[in-house]
Formats: structure tokens, C-alpha cells, sequence
């Protein structure tokens, strides 16, 4: 998930300064049990807060936040302490995490027996090195007040109805899935993006931003500039508690994916793995689902109804390979740069 | 100053320069290296890869080029309109215009750029205020899309160098002593001939200090184009965040950074020279009179 450009914009900075405090704070100023988590800042606030509470209430361990506005600035962070990480756990995109932890000196693998809830996981949910934390479709939201008919499914994206009134994610945002989602829906796939770029410059005209910050789509979709986004259904949650009419459906194909966990290389693994596994934990998955609105990973967990009914059947969901995603992306960025986003 | 203090009181300067620059060097370097395949990181061999891939593709040096036209038309409407602003705030008879231009500009430079760009956003926005008032005088049928796009960019960008501009030449025309300006109205030139053939060449030096200043901020934004851009804008620095956070790829980033740099040195060394060259040639002016 993304968060505000203007801390984007000031990563590079916060990475420097970061570095400096840690290495100014030194290991006296860190209590003896208590562990460091980078994670997304609004998420963190939503819920994740909430299961660092009750995981310290548990277990004793106390949970440092660590903000980051993008997984790819975590990341970044991670890399310039990369020889005495003072973070324990990273939260990161899933494509990311796949490509960050062929890294083997700075992320260890976390083994299933030291996982109590590994067995109720869903399906694809854990990898060598990355747990997931939760996972989202890409959806459509709008506001039912402001379009003229009800949308249906994406197809009805490109009506000329819409003029001006979209914002889909761009490249870097979701992975590339918007583009995918496109090719998709004409006949292409991840080894033939070329109808996906097709279909969306066909959808230009339509779009009124393509954004890289959920913040800042969600705010555009608030104040009436676009009337329909394509993200994720947890931008919905903010907006509705505000006040402001909200539609959300998850039409096939139905992008899927997952927000992660990884295990840093630290002298604190095993109460950092203790965390991990609390967050799969049923308590932590509720809080997730709720709090978050994000589909929890523990197959006893149901979603919270209001999510249910947003989340897509298991047969319209798509996913893709990771690793061809993270092969192409670079180029798939430059060429939508330079043909769709104009 | 006694000389034997000088190094000691230099001392703190030099670390502080050294850390910044070899910082940079740094990073300098790693532009001669080689992506490390399928994650971030780099590694060997040396060479000139990534400036070449850079200096042969189109796509990049068209950002580059229009990164620079770009921060031009800036700077030139800066002038445009930054010089008449200063022009009043020095020389209007009424202290109230003086005093409130002034304090206008003040409060607009001392408040964050991410706060101003969300104010433009709810300004230009489809439903904002200048929509409203350009549908309710009947100008336009539909919203006007004025952010999202470089227009935006644009009015944004210059809101923001205005002050810095118009703060460099004020405090030039300030300096310049009321009775020139009286003693040309004497001697029979009209105010528009007054203002152009003697403030405005008096304070070239600023006007040019004043523009290198505003081309270096609009060279190098970044925040404005990502915020009001809608996806659309893509200065140089841009560019160089996508290589390093979509693609990954940190030596072609660094080797990105460092063309830039060099352009943008090489572009501001001019604005001095220029500089240089017109208060030289006041001064020899001046010994021939």
C-alpha cells in the first residue's frame, strides 16, 4: 500500500536521518525485550497498533512502529543499515518482498515449525522468506451520487460516460496490475501485455490522474474530482466513515494480492518470528479484518461481513508471478510513462 | 581575525563539506557500476554503461530537454511577474501596499510547499474556486481541468519561486536612489522610459542572480509534479526516483543524478557569467565616462 507522496518526497532524507539517530541511539537506548517493525504509517494506525498491544500484553515483547510511505522506501531504509538492521520485521508489497529477499545476508528464511498458525494459512499465503500479514483484491470504488448508472463489472470503465473521471493506479503502484487487469480483459496476459497497454490508452481520455499515493486518490475521489478508483477496497472504509457515499465491487478478473512479512537478519529473530506468528493468529487476523478491511490469510478467520461483501469469489480472483512481475516492471513503467500517461 | 584561528573555526565547514560531497561521490561512483541482476544493489564491472544508455535514449533526453524548457518558461514568467510585484513593493507611495504586498509574499514563502500544493489542489480542483467563478461569469460551459496536468504544475511552481525572485530584486530596487529615477523624470523621460532605461538595466545583476535562483528551484522539483501532475508530469527528478524505486536499478539512477547535476551546474555557471559579464561591462561604462 502506498501512503502520502509528501513523505515520499522526503525518503530520502528520512533514510539519512534514520541512520544517523540509530546510530546515535545505540543499543542502550532499545529496552531488552522489544522488537522493531517497519510497516505502512495508516496502516499501522488503522490495526496494526491494535495487534501490537495485544501481542505485548501476551508475550511481554514491546513493538516499536517504524513508518515507511512506500514498502520501496522501507526498503531503501532497510538496505543503508544493511550491516546492523535496527528493524526486525518489514511489512512490504508482496512483489517487492519476492524481489527483496533473494538478499539472503539481510533477510532470514522463516520456517513453518516455528509457526503455530502456518497450517491455517490460505493458500500461496507463505513463501521461503515472506509471510502474508493479509491480502486485497484490486477493485473498483465510486460514488454512487455522482455517475449516471451503477458500474457493473471493468468493461464498463471505458464507457465515454466516464470522461475525465477516473484514477487508476499507475505502474509502480499495485505492481503493474492495472495493467494486467487490461491485458486480461483482452485476450493478453503476463507474457503479452501488449492488449493491456492497448486497452489502457484506449482508457485515457477517461482518466483524470493516475496516482502513486492511495492518500491522494482517496482525497480526489472525496472531493468529487474523480468519481470512480481503482484500488484496493480499504480506501473505501476511510471515506465512508467521513460521510461520503461509497460503492465498492471486485469484478473478475480480480487481481489478488498480498501485503507481507519478512524476517530481518537481527540477533532478535525469535521474538520477532513470535510476532509474525501472533499476527496470524486468529485475534490478529479479526482486528485485520475489521479494523483494516483487508481479507485475513487464517482460513478460520471469516472476513468481517462488511468486507465479505466486497471481496471477490475465489473464482474471479487472479494472481501472478511475482517474479515475472519484478523482470518486466522497469520496462513496463518507461513505456507507460512514455505512451499512456502523457 | 587573528590568522592562527582561521583552520580551527574552518574545521566544523570542511566536515560538514566533506560529508555532503563524499556522500555524493559516493554515489558518483556507483554510476560506473552494474545493476545486481533481479535486486537492488550493484555490482562490478566498471565502465560508462549507464551514461551511454542514458545519452542514447530519447525518452530520457527528452525528459531532460523538457525538464529544461520547463524550468525556462518558469523563470521567465518569474521575471514577468515577479519584477513588477517587487517594483511596487519598493517604490508605491502607499506604505499600506507596500507593507501588505510584502507581508503577502513573506507568509507565501515561509509556508510549506506540500501545504501549498494541496491548496492549489482544492483551488484549481474541478469543483474549486476558480472553476465555480469561471462557470458562474458564464467563460466556460464545463470544468476547466486546471490540475493533473502541467498546467498545474505550472501555476504551482510559480507561486512557489515568486518570492524568491521577487525578495532578490526588491531589495536591488530598493537600493537604487529614488533621485536617479527623478533626475531621468527631470531631464524629460516618461515613467515607462524611466523604468526601463534606468531601473531595469541598474538592477540586471539581481534580475540574473534572482533568475538562477528561480531555475535551480524549477529545475529540480520534485513534490509539485507528483502532487499536481496526476501522473502526467515527469521533471528529471522523477526520472531519477522511478530508476531507483520502480526499476531498482541504482547505478543507472546515479549515472541519471550526475548528468543532471552536470547540466544544471552547467546552466547556472552561465546565469554568472552572464552576470559577470553585464556589471562588467557597467564597470567599464562607467571608467569611460
Amino acid at each position: 500500500m502506498m501512503q502520502s507522496i509528501l513523505r515520499k518526497s522526503a525518503s530520502a532524507l528520512a533514510v539519512a536521518a534514520f541512520g544517523l539517530v540509530s546510530a546515535f541511539a545505540g543499543p542502550a537506548a532499545a529496552a531488552d525485550k522489544a522488537i522493531t517493525v517497519q510497516a505502512w504509517g495508516t496502516t499501522w494506525e488503522q490495526g496494526l497498533q491494535e495487534v501490537a498491544d495485544g501481542f505485548e500484553k501476551e508475550t511481554g515483547i514491546h513493538v516499536v512502529p517504524v513508518t515507511q510511505s512506500g514498502s520501496s522506501d522501507g526498503l531503501a531504509r532497510l538496505q543503508s543499515m544493511a550491516d546492523a538492521p535496527k528493524i526486525d520485521v518489514w511489512f512490504s508489497t508482496s512483489s517487492l518482498a519476492a524481489r527483496a529477499t533473494a538478499d539472503r545476508k539481510l533477510f532470514a528464511p522463516i520456517p513453518a515449525d516455528k509457526l503455530s498458525n502456518a497450517k491455517d494459512l490460505i493458500d500461496g499465503a507463505r513463501m521461503d522468506a515472506y509471510v502474508a500479514a493479509y491480502y486485497y483484491p484490486l477493485s473498483i470504488i465510486y460514488r454512487p451520487s455522482l455517475v449516471k448508472k451503477p458500474i457493473a463489472g471493468w468493461k464498463d470503465l471505458w464507457d465515454p460516460a466516464f470522461k475525465d473521471s477516473l484514477a487508476t493506479p499507475d505502474v509502480e503502484t499495485y505492481a503493474g496490475r492495472m495493467l494486467l487487469v487490461a491485458a486480461l480483459l483482452n485476450g493478453g496476459s503476463i507474457d503479452n501485455v501488449e492488449p493491456g497497454f492497448k486497452a489502457w490508452k484506449e482508457l485515457r481520455p477517461n482518466i483524470a490522474m493516475f496516482y502513486g499515493s492511495d492518500s491522494d486518490s482517496r482525497r480526489a475521489l472525496a472531493q468529487g474530482e474523480v468519481t470512480v478508483l481503482v484500488g484496493p477496497p480499504s480506501q473505501a472504509a476511510p471515506l465512508r466513515t467521513d460521510g461520503v457515499d461509497v460503492a465498492v465491487l471486485s469484478p473478475k478478473p480480480a487481481p489478488v494480492m498480498f501485503d507481507v512479512m519478512t524476517l530481518v537478519n537481527t540477533p532478535k529473530q525469535d521474538m520477532a518470528l513470535k510476532f509474525i506468528d501472533y499476527v496470524l493468529s486468529p485475534k490478529a487476523q479479526e482486528i485485520i479484518s475489521t479494523k483494516i478491511d483487508m481479507g485475513p490469510v487464517n482460513k478460520s478467520v471469516k472476513p468481517s461481513p462488511a468486507l465479505a461483501a466486497v471481496l471477490p469469489a475465489v473464482a474471479d480472483q487472479v494472481s501472478f508471478d511475482e517474479a515475472k512481475v519484478n523482470a518486466d516492471i522497469g520496462t513496463w513503467n518507461e513505456r507507460f510513462k512514455a505512451e499512456i500517461a502523457r | 581575525m587573528r590568522g592562527g584561528a582561521m583552520p580551527l573555526l574552518m574545521l566544523p565547514m570542511a566536515v560538514l563539506m566533506a560529508l555532503f560531497f563524499g556522500a555524493f561521490a559516493v554515489f558518483g561512483f556507483v554510476s560506473f557500476l552494474q545493476p545486481a541482476s533481479g535486486m537492488p544493489g550493484y555490482q562490478g564491472p566498471l565502465g560508462l554503461s549507464n551514461y551511454l544508455r542514458f545519452l542514447t535514449d530519447p525518452a530520457a533526453l527528452a525528459i531532460l530537454g523538457e525538464t529544461i524548457v520547463f524550468a525556462i518558461v518558469v523563470t521567465l514568467a518569474s521575471i514577468l511577474l515577479g519584477y513588477p510585484l517587487a517594483y511596487i513593493m519598493a517604490r508605491s507611495p502607499y506604505r499600506v501596499v507596500r507593507s501588505l504586498l510584502l507581508g503577502a509574499l513573506v507568509l507565501t514563502f515561509l509556508s510549506g510547499s506540500i501545504n501549498r500544493a494541496y491548496g492549489w489542489l482544492i483551488l484549481l480542483g474541478r469543483r474549486g474556486v476558480v472553476n465555480d467563478a469561471l462557470l458562474a461569469l458564464g467563460l466556460v460551459d464545463r470544468p476547466v481541468a486546471l490540475v493533473y496536468n502541467w498546467t498545474g504544475v505550472f501555476i504551482a511552481l510559480l507561486h512557489f519561486t515568486l518570492p524568491y525572485f521577487a525578495l532578490t530584486v526588491f531589495g536591488s530596487i530598493r537600493s537604487v536612489p529614488v533621485q536617479v529615477e527623478e533626475a531621468a523624470r527631470d531631464l524629460g523621460a516618461g515613467p515607462l522610459s524611466t523604468f526601463f532605461r534606468i531601473t531595469v538595466p541598474i538592477t540586471v545583476p539581481a534580475i540574473i542572480s534572482g533568475a538562477a535562483l528561480v531555475f535551480s528551484l524549477a529545475i529540480s522539483a520534485f513534490a509539485f509534479p507528483l502532487l499536481l501532475g496526476g501522473g502526467r508530469v515527469r521533471l528529471i527528478s522523477n526520472y531519477i526516483y522511478d530508476q531507483l524505486f520502480v526499476a531498482f536499478n541504482l547505478p543507472f539512477a546515479a549515472a541519471s543524478s550526475t548528468i543532471f547535476l552536470v547540466v544544471a551546474i552547467a546552466t547556472l555557471c552561465a546565469f554568472f557569467w552572464l552576470e559577470g559579464a553585464v556589471t562588467r561591462r557597467r564597470a567599464a561604462k562607467r571608467g569611460a565616462a
